[in-house]
């Protein structure tokens, strides 16, 4: 029988055929694959323009953020929706407060429906939102909505406000016998996607939040024609399944940017026109940090370390153990998730202690 | 029904409508310098790392990304060369081109206030092509097909995939078929770009020229054209430059009842002398980056 040759790859080839060993590797000479130390994570920058904003009419918050080559483009449109006035008595702490609807999108040259990823991520961000107790549902509901009346004389519509024009307002027939309130539908768009799902999950919360502290909310009006009778008409080609007229309604945002008003998030304050962010945006909502947990053997024993910001083929699929954090600069932990995949290297309460450090210092620098 | 792989909102959500009534404060569009008679654009190759190939384009207030993925193997059963797709999406909340006119929806931006073509249809949900992604799609894979030398890859796929972020009509007001063709002429001209990035073999670079024609007055690269008038064309035509300037797509709109043969020349000749200069602004491009 031949003697099988040893044979040897050079390090890209390694990367690809055997991922675990490359990065077993890498860590023993004190390095990443990506060349980044053990806890240094990926730099972030964020655009500071509006432009998508600016430029758009019915977008009314907007990020662009970059790590590496990898950027992702945040916008939030605004959707309406009826509420009950008498659910606003309910106290129940999480019912107080509300959350983004997104939908991510990774562009990986593929069409077709959303693939798990995305799915977890826009799950994941919904949630964490939700519980960290962001946005207050007050910070939502649409007070003192006007009404648009139809001057026959110039053909022109004007909008009054019951608390800009009260005199003009109580001239016209208009009772608020429903209230409103703002949905928030967030689109998250990603390109060339370079670093792991927990780390994009970080990336997206913190565009999230750009996007939300630069939010500004539209008044709102009712056209006058809701007030006119509605037919319903069967239509054969309209794909509303033969109700025209029913599901339609009048409710129109006031494109004016004078009217325009900041999104009060829980725990910071507004000031004005603006949002007062002299210490940043991520005051209140903290910063999302991820880490990973491998041990490596080392001489007879093993050890265990910590990796943050998880990027690349080689730590997505060998690093079983991670530790989501997002944290604020004030101590205050917001959400915690936890995975213990490998039962080689599992997450001590050290670890655990020194991800939560290494955050909280993360989040004072953001 | 409800979307359940996609967070939507509630069902009861509406989609309001953003008025026209009070116009959002516009961006002044300053007369661009133009060199060449074109305006100024900016290219940038291979920024997207996991495509094969990727291109970068503004031009005016049009940003066009482009990601070339391929040759990528097909399951399945054997075909001797390689299949060609392209498919070209608009960033969910950009209005676009002519939509009242062919995607059957309202005239969202610019309605007045009487409208009530509201939907209750979240856009972020949408799946599939509209009817103007579907044409544009279909004029860049015309286009751009007989440059490819499909038979070097058999067994194989050759997918394009445009993402328009941002449009010279974002602004508001109704889209003219001048900027929608404009629009069409970069996506072309970057689709091109990011072809050669890939390094797949093509015959030559395909490049595309948009010219307007009114009153025998040509415009190359049109912006500020008035429409409504009589004997207003607009049209794209793509070139390969190197191969005697064969026509590889072509697509006109406007009023065509009095269409001559010599107006066509005309606009055509005007394209091509378009696509020639953006051809050596890409050659020059490509060879000192």
């Amino acid at each position: 029988m031949a003697e099988l040759k040893q044979v040897s790859f050079p390090p890209d080839v390694l990367a690809r055929i055997a991922p675990d060993i490359s990065l077993h590797r890498h860590l023993s000479v004190g390095l990443r694959p990506n060349l980044r130390n053990f806890t240094e994570f990926k730099p972030v920058d964020i655009a500071s323009n509006n432009e998508i904003t600016d430029s758009n009419a019915n977008v009314f918050g907007s990020s662009v953020i970059k790590s590496g080559s990898t950027t992702v483009i945040n916008t939030i449109t605004l959707g309406v929706v009826e509420v009950n006035r008498s659910a606003n008595a309910a106290t129940h702490s999480n019912n107080d407060f509300t959350t983004v609807y997104p939908v991510v999108e990774i562009a990986r040259g593929r069409s077709g429906a959303p693939t798990d990823e995305e799915m977890i991520l826009s799950q994941t961000l919904h949630e964490s939102i939700l519980h960290s107790r962001l946005i207050p549902k007050t910070a939502l509901s649409i007070k003192n909505y006007g009404s648009a009346v139809y001057d026959a004389a110039t053909g022109k519509y004007t909008i009054y406000y019951p608390d800009l024009n009260p005199d003009e307002f109580e001239l016209i027939n208009f009772n608020h016998s429903k209230s409103y309130s703002f949905v928030l539908l967030s689109h998250i768009k990603i390109f060339s996607k370079q670093v792991s799902t927990s780390s994009l999950f970080d990336l997206c919360h913190m565009s999230t939040i750009q996007a939300l502290s630069r939010l500004a909310l539209p008044r709102v009006y009712i056209s006058d024609t809701s007030s006119g009778t509605k037919v319903s008409i069967r239509s054969r080609s309209s794909n509303t399944r033969g109700l025209v007229g029913v599901s339609k309604s009048n409710i129109n945002l006031d494109s004016n940017k004078d009217l325009y008003y900041p999104l009060s998030l829980n725990g910071a304050t507004v000031d004005g026109d603006a949002m007062v962010d002299s210490e940043g945006p991520f005051d209140a909502s903290g910063v999302s940090s991820n880490f990973g947990i491998i041990s490596i053997p080392e001489e007879e024993d093993r050890k265990t370390v910590l990796l943050a910001d998880l990027e690349g083929e080689a730590e997505e699929s060998s690093i079983l153990s991670r530790l989501s954090i997002i944290a604020t600069k004030d101590n205050v932990i917001k959400k915690i998730s936890l995975v213990n995949g490998d039962s080689d290297s599992e997450i001590t309460l050290d670890l655990l202690k020194q991800a939560i450090e290494i955050s909280k210092i993360r989040a004072q620098q953001m | 029904m409800s979307d359940r792989r996609r967070l939507l909102g509630s069902v009861n959500t509406i989609i309001p409508n953003v008025d026209g009534t009070a116009q959002p404060a516009k961006i002044e569009s300053k007369t661009e310098p133009r060199i060449d008679g074109l305006r100024p654009f900016f290219l940038k190759t291979g920024i997207i790392e996991n495509a094969n190939g990727s291109s970068y384009l503004e031009v005016g207030n049009n940003i066009i990304e482009v990601s070339v993925y391929g040759p990528r193997p097909i399951r399945g059963s054997f075909i001797d060369r390689a299949s060609f797709s392209v498919e070209c999406k608009f960033l969910p909340f950009i209005s676009q081109p002519n939509e009242h006119l062919y995607n059957n929806t309202s005239i969202s931006a610019s309605s007045a206030a009487n409208t009530t073509n509201q939907t209750n249809v979240n856009v972020n949900g949408r799946t599939g092509l509209t009817s103007i992604e579907h044409k544009i799609s279909s004029y860049i894979e015309t286009s751009l097909l007989p440059s490819i030398v499909l038979e070097k890859y058999p067994k194989s796929t050759i997918d394009v995939f445009v993402t328009i972020i941002s449009t010279d009509s974002s602004l508001g007001g109704s889209y003219s078929d001048t900027k929608m063709l404009s629009l069409v002429n970069w996506v072309l001209n970057a689709s091109s770009v990011a072809l050669v990035d890939s390094g797949i073999e093509v015959k030559d670079v395909v490049t595309s020229g948009v010219a307007h024609l009114q009153n025998d007055v040509l415009v190359l690269d049109p912006t500020e054209i008035q429409e409504k008038d009589e004997g207003s064309v607009s049209c794209v035509a793509s070139f390969m430059n190197l191969r005697n300037d064969e026509i590889v797509g072509i697509w006109i709109e406007g009023d065509q009842t009095n269409l001559e043969n010599s107006q066509v020349d005309h606009l055509l000749d005007g394209c091509n002398d378009m696509s020639k200069k953006v051809r050596a602004n890409i050659n020059s491009y490509f060879t000192t980056s």
